[in-house]
């Protein structure tokens, strides 16, 4: 006899079979709170990318910029004992607020 | 019990850690990105401060080896310190004489080796001369990322200017009372008092429109430039001036066919080299050199050369003449002119080498350049049995170079770093002297004449001024 049939043949509904309310709201749940933990994920996980992408370009363009004697300076005394070696520090910022410095010493 | 409950929350189980691995992946993947850009940062960083540990310690060479030049000759030396929390730009280095414990045949593998003692510094570098290279090692730290640069550079020379004052000697310098001198004067000699001051004018005279330099670290504190110079000033030469090294070695005499004795005797051309025993020019006769296209350089070797009054060596052709000359011999009454309607600009266009032992009585007019090996008995001027060189005259010779009478020099460079030019009369000379010392007497006058202006490119390579060239060469 099928399950959905009663003694008397007429159909009934077994109503242990599927899933109770209280299932579905917590694998709702569940489900709802891992995409959006994922969603996160991806979100920073895109900004990052977008950051570094972008630090390591600026970095590229600005370290070429500082071997060729751009970006700020300031002058510099070199201690070394009885020596000192005059020159300038350069420095070039990159990113947002990092920066690179450099020191070259004068009269070359 | 019903086979299907609870299997809705193990599907949501799962997605929930197919979710959380995707997420952890991609953490994984960023996280390692973010970690890149770090590094890099960090390399160029390090880079550029192993950069800054080199021009450090480049200057610091430089500085010691100009109080002692063997300084590095033995030793092995490391600088460190910081570049990024300098204070106020006073920024302090230490040094550490390693020589005795890193051998200099492998500084690179003991300079690894210390690479952790030195990890708190930005800037670690070692230095140490090999043959007449300077070496460097230099370490850039940054978080904990180190690179290392090494460096391989001779300074090379700036070279020395030829030809840039009125009168430059090594050593004494003394003008006359009534003499005019339009240029600089300059002089390697240190003395500023007593005896043997580099520098003596004599009466109340002074030097006008130029300046007057005594030699490299002289002391001419209290000194008055009004003492030496009308409207010039009083100071010292940038570095010794050692003029005698930039003597070019007197040519070899170059191996030539044989030719017949040559007696000129009517106007006589010459188109090919050739080595000649005796060439005699007679009164008033020609002798003419077909130097043939531009790029030739027509080379004539005479063992004696003899000419009459008035004669004459004229040049045809584009090319050049070198004309080596043994001796030179005279009667009483000989002259002899060579490319006097030569361009004066192109000294170079006839070079006269003379290794004879005497220009006594030798009456010779030439445009070009007249390189005398060691003669004595130097007179230049305009009289009679005297030297009239309008262009560049070379000696090696150690005897005295004289100017006397009344004669009026053409412009002239004159370079005899070894010998001693002695003015006297009423000689007047104009282009610029470069000697051992220099005197003048009587009223004789000096007008300076730039050599580099006057004379074309090319002409002057014969003395090679210029320095050694530098040598650099990176390596990672």
């Amino acid at each position: 006899m099928s399950a959905l049939t009663t003694s008397e043949g007429r159909p009934s509904i077994n109503r242990s079979t599927g899933f109770s309310f209280v299932e579905v709201l917590i694998a709702l749940l569940i489900i709802i709170i891992s995409v959006v933990t994922l969603m996160n994920f991806l979100m920073t996980a895109l900004r990052v990318e977008d950051s570094a992408s972008a630090i390591s370009e600026d970095l590229l363009v600005k370290s070429g910029k500082l071997e060729e004697g751009e970006g700020n300076s300031k002058q510099a005394t070199v201690t070394i004992g009885d020596i000192d070696i005059p020159g300038v520090i350069h420095e070039i910022g990159y990113g947002k607020t990092k920066q690179l410095i450099e020191f070259k010493r004068s009269g070359q | 019990m019903n086979r299907k409950s609870g299997v809705i929350l193990g599907i949501a189980l799962i997605i929930f850690l197919v979710i959380s691995i995707i997420g952890a992946a991609l953490m994984t993947v960023v996280m390692g990105k973010a970690r890149q850009t770090n590094d890099l940062e960090k390399r160029t960083q390090a880079y550029f401060f192993a950069r800054s540990g080199v021009e450090i310690a480049r200057e610091y060479v430089n500085e010691k080896r100009k109080n002692d030049e063997q300084f590095f000759d033995e030793k092995v030396i490391v600088l460190h310190g910081n570049i990024s929390s300098e204070n106020n730009g006073e920024l302090s280095f230490d040094f550490q004489d390693v020589t005795d414990v890193w051998p200099k045949d492998n500084v690179r593998a003991s300079f690894e080796a210390s690479a952790s003692s030195f990890r708190n510094n930005e800037i670690v570098t070692a230095v140490w001369r090999d043959n007449e290279y300077t070496n460097f090692l230099s370490s850039g730290n940054a978080g904990d990322m180190t690179r290392t640069l090494a460096f391989m550079c001779s300074e090379g020379s700036a070279g020395i200017p030829v030809f840039d004052m009125a009168i430059f000697a090594d050593g004494k310098i003394s003008i006359g009372s009534a003499q005019k001198v339009y240029g600089n004067v300059g002089t390697n000699s240190t003395i500023t008092k007593g005896k043997n001051r580099a520098i003596t004018i004599r009466g109340n005279n002074k030097i006008t429109e130029g300046d007057v330099y005594f030699g490299n670290g002289a002391n001419i504190d209290g000194m008055k430039a009004g003492d030496f110079t009308r409207d010039g000033t009083l100071c010292t030469l940038d570095s010794n001036r050692d003029y005698a090294l930039l003597l070019p070695d007197f040519p070899e005499t170059p191996e030539l066919i044989n030719k017949d004795d040559l007696e000129v005797d009517q106007d006589v051309s010459v188109n090919a080299d050739g080595y000649y025993k005796k060439i005699t020019v007679g009164n008033r006769k020609t002798l003419t050199f077909d130097t043939g296209n531009a790029e030739n350089v027509r080379k004539i070797v005479v063992d004696e050369f003899e000419f009459g009054s008035d004669s004459s060596i004229k040049l045809s052709g584009e090319g050049k003449l070198n004309l080596y000359v043994g001796v030179f011999i005279t009667t009483g009454n000989s002259s002899i002119s060579i490319n006097k309607e030569g361009d004066r600009k192109e000294i170079d266009r006839v070079v006269l080498y003379y290794s004879g032992n005497s220009l006594e009585n030798v009456d010779l007019d030439l445009i070009g350049t007249f390189f005398i090996e060691g003669a004595s008995d130097i007179t230049l001027g305009q009289g009679n049995n005297e030297l009239r060189v309008s262009g560049l005259i070379i000696y090696a010779g150690e005897s005295d170079v004289t100017m006397k009478g009344i004669p009026e020099t053409h412009t002239v460079a004159l370079f005899a770093p070894k010998a001693k030019v002695i003015m006297s009369g009423n000689a007047s000379f104009y282009g610029a002297i470069v000697c051992n010392e220099y005197s003048a007497n009587g009223n004789p006058d000096v007008y300076y004449r730039s050599a580099e202006e006057i004379f074309s490119d090319t002409s002057l390579e014969i003395i090679d001024g210029d320095g050694e060239e530098a040598f650099e060469l990176w390596g990672e």
